[in-house]
């Protein structure tokens, strides 16, 4: 097991130098930027960089977050969201889960998770259950 | 209220911190207490101090000592960090990561508690948690491309290709100035690993053109060849495709998959043997030292054509002498005809019909000599094997090849062998033990040797052939240094032995031994999640990753899972046997009350025996290690085991319980493995979880419905429910009624089911065991006809040796008398020893 290395400093978590000197220049030029420029403005373009690669890495940025909504969220793409939104609409009895738990040996989540797939009804959950699934 | 410290104490808290990270931990201790004693309610130092003895093996105090350092000073970051750390050295990975959530809310800038939250989450498989932490580092630190690689495998192991690689084609764009040079390993691989990503999605024509464009600059040349040919095959490019095989080939004429590759490319149909063949022959041509080529050919090749190319195989390959050619052979024996002509093509190399390849006289006695010792060894094996088996004409062979060649230990070795299959444990070890004589410094056989005393349950022989070849100075010697080493075929073999002499308490504490390994497995990949990116090699680190969900699906685990779950079974029918074995009545038949406890008192004694022995022990190494200070070298203090007997396992309060921890992940992981459902019916129709128990009956039933095991436990089954569907809740007791009906209706009378299914299965041994034990529970009466009846299944021409032990312990379980059954096998088998009663 690796030491872990508590946050009283930050020294130790410097990676490795990149191997060439223009990316040597660009990471060390970055690190000491964006740790506070990026974070607090939050990916809108910075002026007056002198490296044009630099630039480019901001642009990237930018295009990513744009993608993912600000602040680095998850972005969910759009089919997880549906799935969602169809789970919601399933009524899931408090009661439901903790007697087929306990008559199936299985924890709550897995309780839930099958009867959530069979829209919540107890007989059906148990069948699905034993039904081998292979 | 945190306390501020002045600027002297400021100074020594930083070296508390520096003396952590430089593992000096007396030193840090020793610092941390001067701040403390000035200012004794400083939150920091109490975290750091207890995080330094956590590492000195102090987890509790570590702990206590945390909890206050929280108390005086709730809005520290260190505080936090340092909780989350203490619960991930216990392994409570949700605590660890609550505890470092709090820590990243104070100080959200603090990278080493973004990245400590980052790997937990990995561990955990909390995708989305690590898709937002590696956003938020990478918005941190947008130079490192290993950020940008990280944030792309967190969405591609969510499941989000497209995402991943967006991520990674997005990182590329930026270095559209500088292509880095060809020796930048991270970017050749991360190409690479975009390039999978994209197969992944199956469009693979994007895959291709992909490769095309990055793959010249790859360092990782093998992986695109395969790459390419593979998509090309799949786009149904056949010509190109065979080109990229051929040049497989051309680097390994030894794979076989790049051989299928290329007949499929070439489209020659599985049915054209000739054009197979000359394919094979062509390569054999280029490469004439191969085997590969050489060996294929014999799997699809029939009638006189198989005879002719394994004849030309088997003289070229025995010439040579080459010990593992069995081994490369029996898998044609399923073909019963294929069989057939290898044993007389054999059979005629001794009797002299090998000749006409030899040059006559010119060839010297001794080449002769080798070629006929290795013929001998050949038959010797052929005969041994299950689908061949003459165990005479085995030995006959043997001894043959010894006479010929003395000194060779792989000779004396298949005669250890032959002695097993005669069921004869007590020879097999003893020739073994001549075969490790031969060259005492080999490894292999020595381990073999270990292994053929282990299956005579001889434990501390084959412990002491093992000491042969460990660190024997380590803490708890040989032992000690077979578990540090994570020797898993060992600690299997022995528990295994334990749990045939039924010592049940060493068994289960071997089986722990190895679930405990298979643990440290899994906790293995810890270290990877960052190191893995740091080395940029992500391919083989996804890989790994999808190899640790699936981990306990590997043999060794399987193997140890139903034998802990048989130990805890027997354990649970017969609590005695937490006291050591229990000697059985005379003949293993019904002891009256009086004697059990006779017994009981004895095992007990015996028990407390070994325990004084072992404390004893214990106690000598204590004054051994005050004398010379008996720390690891790397300065880690290893801790004695407090039970090593394993007397407090076999205590357990609930056997069925834990049982069940070993057989879950099995049921789970590998659900498609017969004997896994079977043992899972009897530990959850012990704990009357009727559902559970179904669901393994069901399970059972789709893998072999002719499994006799299961034929007997339907049987149970349907007697229990039988007796109990009105205690039932209703909605259980209907779903079992309708589910359990298809598998044996309730109509169906189960003597008559049971008699036919007997009738219908009289050939087989296995199955004519369980159709008498279903007799017998559902007519105690019939026992008589039972065991007369199991005493005739001796005559059945396929009973094998292993049937007739099973049978021994059928009658022990029955209460029946032992001495009839066991001294006629004994007659049937007279070169065995497993069926001498004592």
């Amino acid at each position: 097991m690796s030491d872990p290395i508590p946050s009283a400093t930050e020294a130790a978590d410097q990676p490795p130098l990149p191997a060439n000197a223009e990316d040597r220049k660009a990471a060390a030029a970055l690190s000491s930027l964006n740790t506070t420029e990026l974070a607090s403005s939050n990916g809108s373009p910075a002026k007056g960089r002198s490296n044009a690669e630099q630039e480019a890495l901001d642009k990237a940025m930018s295009r990513l977050e744009i993608a993912a909504g600000q602040g680095g969220a998850p972005k969910k793409s759009s089919q997880p969201l549906k799935e969602a939104e169809v789970k919601k609409t399933v009524k899931i009895v408090a009661a439901d889960v903790s007697f087929l738990a306990e008559q199936l040996d299985v924890h709550k989540s897995k309780a839930t998770e099958l009867l959530r797939a069979q829209e919540g009804d107890v007989t059906r959950a148990m069948k699905a259950f034993i039904t081998p699934s292979f | 209220m945190p306390q501020p410290l002045n600027s002297k104490d400021q100074s020594l808290f930083r070296q508390v911190v520096r003396n952590f990270e430089q593992k000096q931990y007396k030193k840090g201790i020793k610092s941390a207490d001067q701040v403390l004693r000035k200012n004794p309610k400083h939150g920091d130092t109490q975290a750091m101090k207890a995080l330094i003895m956590s590492h000195l093996g102090q987890l509790e105090e570590a702990f206590v000592l945390a909890k206050e350092a929280l108390r005086n000073d709730m809005k520290s970051h260190i505080c936090w960090h340092v909780y989350g750390l203490l619960y991930r050295q216990e392994k409570n990975f949700d605590e660890a990561i609550k505890a470092y959530r709090f820590a990243l809310r104070l100080d959200p800038e603090s990278q080493p508690i973004q990245r400590d939250l980052a790997l937990l989450q990995m561990q955990m498989r909390d995708f989305q948690g690590y898709i937002q932490s590696r956003s938020s580092m990478l918005q941190a630190r947008p130079g490192l491309r290993q950020n940008w690689t990280a944030l792309a495998i967190a969405h591609h192991l969510s499941g989000d290709l497209e995402e991943a690689e967006k991520v990674l084609t997005t990182y590329e764009d930026t270095l559209k100035d500088g292509v880095p040079p060809v020796a930048d390993m991270e970017h050749s691989e991360a190409c690479l690993y975009k390039n999978t990503i994209i197969a992944e999605t199956g469009n693979l024509e994007r895959a291709l053109e992909h490769l095309e464009k990055i793959g010249y600059r790859c360092t990782d040349v093998l992986a695109v060849m395969e790459l390419k040919a593979d998509y090309l095959l799949r786009l149904g490019r056949k010509s190109e495709a065979e080109e990229a095989y051929t040049a497989l080939l051309e680097r390994n004429p030894e794979n076989s998959v790049y051989y299928n590759g290329l007949i499929q490319a070439k489209e020659i149909p599985e049915t054209d043997h000739k054009a197979l063949k000359a394919l094979y022959d062509e390569w054999v041509k280029k490469n004439p030292r191969g085997d590969a080529a050489r060996r294929i050919p014999l799997d699809f090749l029939e009638g006189e054509d198989f005879k002719q190319a394994v004849d030309t195989y088997l003289q070229r390959m025995l010439k040579k002498g080459v010990p593992s050619l069995f081994a490369n052979i029996k898998f044609l024996y399923s073909n019963s005809a294929k069989r057939d002509v290898v044993q007389s093509l054999v059979e005629g190399y001794v009797s002299g019909k090998a000749g006409s390849q030899a040059n006559g006289s010119a060839e010297g006695k001794e080449d002769n000599n080798e070629f006929l010792a290795s013929t001998y060894y050949f038959l010797a094996l052929h005969y041994t094997y299950e689908l061949s088996q003459n165990l005479t004409k085995a030995m006959e062979n043997v001894d043959k090849a010894i006479e010929l060649s003395p000194k060779a230990v792989e000779y004396q070795l298949a005669k250890a062998r032959i002695w097993k299959h005669h069921g004869n444990p007590v020879k097999a070890a003893d020739e073994m033990e001549k075969a490790r004589l031969l060259d005492e410094k080999d490894r292999y056989i020595n381990t073999k040797a270990a292994k053929y005393r282990l299956r005579n349950n001889e434990n501390e022989k084959g412990l002491d052939l093992m000491s042969k070849f460990t660190r024997n100075e380590t803490v708890g010697g040989t032992l000690g240094d077979l578990h540090e080493m994570q020797c898993v075929w060992f600690l299997t073999e022995d528990a295994e032995a334990f749990l045939r002499q039924k010592k049940l308490g060493l068994a289960l504490k071997r089986f722990h031994s190895v679930f405990n390994i298979f643990e440290t497995w899994q906790e293995d990949q810890f270290d990877f999640h960052s190191f893995s990116l740091r080395k940029g090699m992500v391919r083989a680190y996804v890989d790994m990753v999808r190899w640790e969900d699936r981990l306990r699906e590997h043999p060794f685990y399987t193997r140890i899972a139903l034998g802990a779950t048989k130990a805890y079974l027997l354990l649970n029918d017969q609590p005695d046997l937490a006291h050591g074995p229990i000697a059985n009545g005379p003949n293993g038949t019904e002891v009256s009350e009086e004697d059990r406890k006779k017994a009981l008192k004895k095992a007990k004694k015996e028990q407390q025996r070994l325990e004084k022995i072992e404390s004893d022990k214990r106690e000598a190494r204590k004054a051994a290690a005050a004398n010379a200070k008996s720390q690891s070298v790397d300065g880690e203090v290893k801790k004695e085991d407090a039970d090593p007997l394993g007397n407090t396992l076999v205590q357990t309060k609930d056997a069925l319980k834990d049982a069940l921890k070993f057989l879950a992940p099995l049921l789970e992981l590998n659900a498609q493995n017969i004997e896994a459902q079977c043992l899972g019916f009897e530990v959850y129709i012990r704990q009357n979880k009727y559902l559970p128990a179904l669901k393994c009956l069901t399970a059972a039933n789709a893998i072999d419905p002719s499994n006799p095991t299961l034929h007997l436990q339907l049987l149970q089954f349907r007697k229990k429910i039988d007796g109990l569907t009105d205690s039932l809740p209703a909605q259980t007791g209907e779903v079992i009624g309708t589910e359990f009906e298809k598998l044996l209706p309730k109509s169906q009378n189960l003597e008559e089911w049971n008699e036919s299914f007997l009738s219908a299965n009289k050939d087989s041994v296995a199955h004519i065991q369980a159709a008498l034990s279903g007799r017998q529970l559902l007519n105690p009466d019939s026992k008589a006809q039972c065991e007369k009846d199991l005493l005739a299944s001796l005559d059945s021409p396929a009973v094998t040796i292993e049937e007739a032990v099973a049978a021994l312990e059928l009658l022990s379980k029955w209460g029946s008398e032992q001495t009839a059954y066991a001294e006629k096998a004994s007659k049937k088998w007279p070169e065995s020893s497993v069926f001498q009663l004592n």
